[in-house]
């Protein structure tokens, strides 16, 4: 159902429009930053020279700890990836929606950004809270 | 539609750029609001702690490094002591204001969540359209941030290649 009491006029739309523009850059560009880092970590870990050595030694000595790294990081890898993806589901909604007119599209961008803070929000909670220890 | 009948010509023309909002997409975009609204008290409060904490901590801390210093080999001078301390608050500065700048997200943060909550509660296009300018200006201000930091790092990754490359 759609409300005609409150409507984006089309200086509303341009701001929106170019904030969906941004968080797309965003959104490629932390993709970008992650990948890199990933295979920069891949290329040191099995490099046969002194840091690879060292990273060997030092996350992966084969204690319990080498496991919760892995998980630590999957996770974390796996947060990153779901936060860039809804990024970029809110981005390229909404500038369709906006675009042809497509309420729904415009409701599942918006979808989007609400998980993005609903999610990210409870995980800044939680972080502040681990921060004191 | 009748409305729209009664008003001048370049009102009915300006109507027909507006762009209605769904009722769930007008919940999406509330909640999302109050999130962001919280998350940018609790950033702002967070990032102001670390702020005096590197002011006041900082100050303390090179205070007991320039009294520690004195006297020990390769500190001998009050002048060597003062220029560790000059370059310990130099570094607390700089941290300082890196932090600042991420003051300035937070505030457009906070002021888009306030503005889309009341412009939901009352109807308001205008202040709706307020509200998205501050979420553009928010998602520009990271935009820019992350491909700063992305040359930083293409310029790190080049001249550590040619560094590489010499050695």
């Amino acid at each position: 159902m759609e409300n005609r009491d409150i409507e984006i006029d089309e200086k509303g739309k341009t701001n929106l429009l170019l904030a969906a523009k941004w968080a797309k850059i965003f959104g490629f560009s932390s993709l970008f930053t992650i990948g890199f880092i990933l295979a920069a970590s891949l290329f040191f870990i099995f490099s046969n020279n002194y840091i690879g050595k060292s990273y060997r030694n030092i996350f992966f000595d084969g204690s319990s700890y080498t496991f919760l790294i892995i998980v630590f990081f999957a996770i974390f890898l796996l947060l990153l990836f779901m936060f860039i993806n809804l990024l970029l589901k809110f981005s390229k909604k909404v500038t369709f929606g906006l675009e042809h007119n497509d309420v729904h599209a415009v409701t599942e961008g918006f979808t989007a950004l609400k998980i993005i803070t609903g999610v990210f929000a409870i995980i800044g909670v939680i972080t502040s809270i681990f921060s004191f220890f | 539609m009748e409305n729209y009948q009664n008003e001048p010509m370049d009102v009915q023309q300006q109507n027909l750029f507006n762009f209605g909002i769904e009722q769930q997409g007008l919940d999406y975009l509330k909640s999302s609001a109050k999130w962001e609204k919280f998350m940018a008290i609790v950033s702002l409060i967070w990032i102001s702690l670390c702020i005096l904490l590197l002011i006041f901590g900082g100050s303390a801390i090179t205070a007991l490094m320039m009294s520690r210093s004195q006297g020990l080999e390769g500190f001998e001078g009050n002048g060597s002591a003062a220029l560790a301390g000059g370059v310990m608050t130099g570094v607390f500065i700089f941290y300082a204001l890196l932090l600042s700048v991420l003051l300035i997200p937070n505030i457009y943060r906070l002021k888009f969540a306030n503005n889309c909550i009341k412009a939901i509660a009352n109807s308001d296009t205008e202040l709706l359209t307020k509200s998205f300018k501050n979420l553009r200006v928010y998602s520009t201000f990271w935009g820019i941030l992350t491909i700063i930091a992305l040359s930083i790092y293409a310029f790190i990754l080049v001249f550590g290649l040619i560094g590489f490359a010499l050695s």
